[in-house]
């Protein structure tokens, strides 16, 4: 079970890396655990179905259920690589600011 | 030169970001909305209800109790406040991201509030499991909401 769970965290993880591109790396040290606790719960929900300790309909709405949250973490994820980009950018205005007010004797930036 | 993908889009958006602040006379470029306390607040109540909600309904488990007709106005109330705090949201620009969150949100509550009324009550598997995706979705939620703060994170 344990290797389930590691090698279908391995392939959120790695689907979302790649689906995610740039993005990745300004939210990787959040999504890392989000997505391997999410992959633990997917397990859990097959399990559970197959010992029948939940019906085929409650497994299917905690799929349900499970889809919603992935995307919603996916989401904060999106967010935290569009702050990397605009942190980014405010520090490339912030370094030409002066040589561009100094060219045009005026403060624009 | 620029070296990566990352080094061009910021290039890219630096130009273009560039041309809109000379036109505009801004100086700082904001690609999400602001921070909003009241969102933060608002998803924190909504994940406390929800753990406290599905809690209750795990320590009744089969009890007529734990039956449905007795908790819809649970789902009413906090599909109202969930709406609610999506409204507030609505009202930033760049917001997008948080506004789909809180459509996710609702999603997810339609679904445990549909399998509650259809089964009557819920198995305690099927609740712990539905608790730890919610909290784990609000997390997400609040997360982000706090991001936004910049230079915090």
């Amino acid at each position: 079970m344990d290797l389930e769970i590691s090698e279908l965290s391995r392939r959120l993880i790695e689907t979302a890396r790649t689906s995610l591109g740039r993005d990745w790396r300004a939210a990787r040290r959040l999504a890392r655990p989000e997505l391997a606790r999410l992959a633990q719960v997917l397990v859990e929900i097959g399990e559970m179905a197959a010992r029948g300790e939940i019906t085929k309909e409650e497994a299917q709405s905690l799929l349900r259920i499970h889809r919603n949250t992935t995307v919603t973490v996916l989401l904060t994820v999106r967010g935290l690589g569009i702050l990397a980009v605009e942190s980014a950018v405010n520090e490339g205005l912030s370094v030409v600011r002066d040589a561009v007010n100094g060219r045009f004797g005026i403060t624009l930036l | 030169m620029l070296r990566t993908g990352v080094d061009r889009r910021v290039a890219f958006t630096l130009l273009a970001v560039l041309a809109a602040s000379l036109a505009s006379g801004g100086c700082v470029v904001r690609l999400a909305a602001e921070y909003d306390e009241h969102v933060d607040r608002g998803a924190t109540a909504l994940q406390q209800e929800m753990d406290s909600h599905l809690t209750r309904l795990e320590v009744l488990g089969a009890d007529v109790n734990g039956h449905f007709d007795l908790h819809e106005p649970f789902y009413l109330d906090y599909a109202v406040k969930l709406r609610s705090l999506r409204l507030r949201a609505q009202a930033y620009r760049r917001n997008e991201l948080t506004l789909q969150q809180l459509d996710l949100m609702l999603d997810s509550l339609e679904e445990l509030n549909r399998q509650h009324a259809e089964r009557g009550t819920l198995s305690p598997a099927f609740i712990a499991s539905s608790r730890d995706l919610f909290n784990q979705a609000w997390g997400a939620v609040i997360a982000w909401e706090v991001a936004k703060k910049r230079g915090a994170r």
